[in-house]
């Protein structure tokens, strides 16, 4: 084998290695994740609060998209709930159960709902930032 | 050169047509890493087949725009145009190293694995720094949660890489004659693009 193979080959098991860590990596955090979504808990600025009560608390919305009509209650409303004084002046990092977040605007979290199967859409805003299985929003 | 632009042309739309329907349709199961797989595995046979750099990163122009004029996907625009034109950039640097003129099976299946890996890590990296940048407020913290996404998603095309590649550089030819290739080539561009702006 030529060192040209040689180092095709180290290379090739060195980015296998990274992934096969990275892919563990993530399992571990859907597991730490599991109770809350077994349990039907989201995290709100610390607060652990019921999905089931929020649904009741907040009024839920329909919302158009380019992928089509969601239902769900307003993220702001969320934060209402959990007591956040100044809600404008805040950023929000959302975050899912694998781990994958984004941060976004107070008026985002006006624009944007929370469906019933914690899928975050926001309308105005690229794909990148709808998430699955969201767990948590921290107040920044 | 006439043969070759209709070639960019015809793959870059069959490229773009599969990433309005296929890639939407694996987006929604989470295994866009496939897709990456087949945009690479295109652009690996059509670089064998026609042997000339800067045709992958047309084709990935093409297939780009195609996939912004897609009437479904319009909330991923961005993010999805980014990631394709990422990645035939980053084919054609890659294609740039002389791993080549090496022809056994374990330098196919190494560089199918680097090349596939690295391909899907960067242009989904490139979504992530970019989409943030040109339609919301960009937050730096938010890529140390994402690694690790990035990373598990590249090692499935990683992994399908040390298969795809080998079997994209086998050779296989396939002789169309003129009177065929240009009209073969413009009615297949011109379903998928028909197609794509359907909404199929």
């Amino acid at each position: 084998m030529e060192i040209a193979e040689k180092v095709a080959v180290i290379l090739a098991v060195l980015l296998l290695l990274v992934g096969a860590a990275s892919s563990f990596h993530l399992q571990q955090i859907q597991k730490e994740n599991e109770p809350l979504l077994e349990g039907d808990i989201i995290t709100v600025n610390g607060k652990d609060m019921s999905m089931v009560k929020l649904f009741e608390a907040c009024t839920q919305r329909e919302v158009e998209t380019v992928k089509g009509n969601y239902t769900g209650v307003p993220l702001a409303c969320l934060i209402n709930e959990s007591g956040v004084a100044e809600p404008e002046t805040h950023d929000y990092t959302i975050r899912a159960a694998d781990g994958y977040e984004k941060t976004v605007q107070w008026d985002d979290m006006l624009n944007g709902i929370i469906t019933e199967d914690r899928y975050t859409v926001f309308p105005t805003l690229p794909r990148a930032y709808w998430m699955h299985d969201v767990v948590e929003i921290e107040v920044k | 050169m006439k043969k070759l632009i209709a070639g960019m042309i015809v793959f870059g739309s069959i490229w773009g047509f599969l990433e309005c329907s296929l890639g939407d349709w694996l987006h929604q199961y989470n295994m866009s890493a496939l897709m990456v797989v087949a945009a690479v595995f295109l652009m690996a046979v059509t670089r064998r087949m026609f042997a000339q750099p800067g045709m992958q990163m047309g084709m990935a122009l093409i297939a780009a725009i195609l996939r912004h004029f897609n009437p479904i996907g319009g909330a991923c625009l961005v993010c999805a145009s980014i990631a394709i034109v990422v990645q035939g950039l980053a084919f054609e640097l890659i294609w740039v190293i002389p791993w080549h003129k090496y022809q056994s099976m374990t330098m196919k299946a190494s560089m199918g694995v680097v090349s596939f890996y690295t391909i899907a890590a960067v242009s989904y990296l490139a979504t992530q720094i970019f989409t943030p940048l040109l339609t919301a407020t960009p937050h730096l913290s938010d890529l140390a949660g994402v690694m690790p996404k990035i990373f598990a998603h590249a090692f499935i095309a990683g992994l399908a890489g040390a298969v795809a590649l080998p079997v994209a550089h086998t050779e296989i030819t396939i002789h169309l004659n003129d009177r065929f290739y240009y009209p073969v080539a413009a009615a297949v561009t011109a379903v998928c693009w028909m197609a794509v702006i359907a909404g199929v």
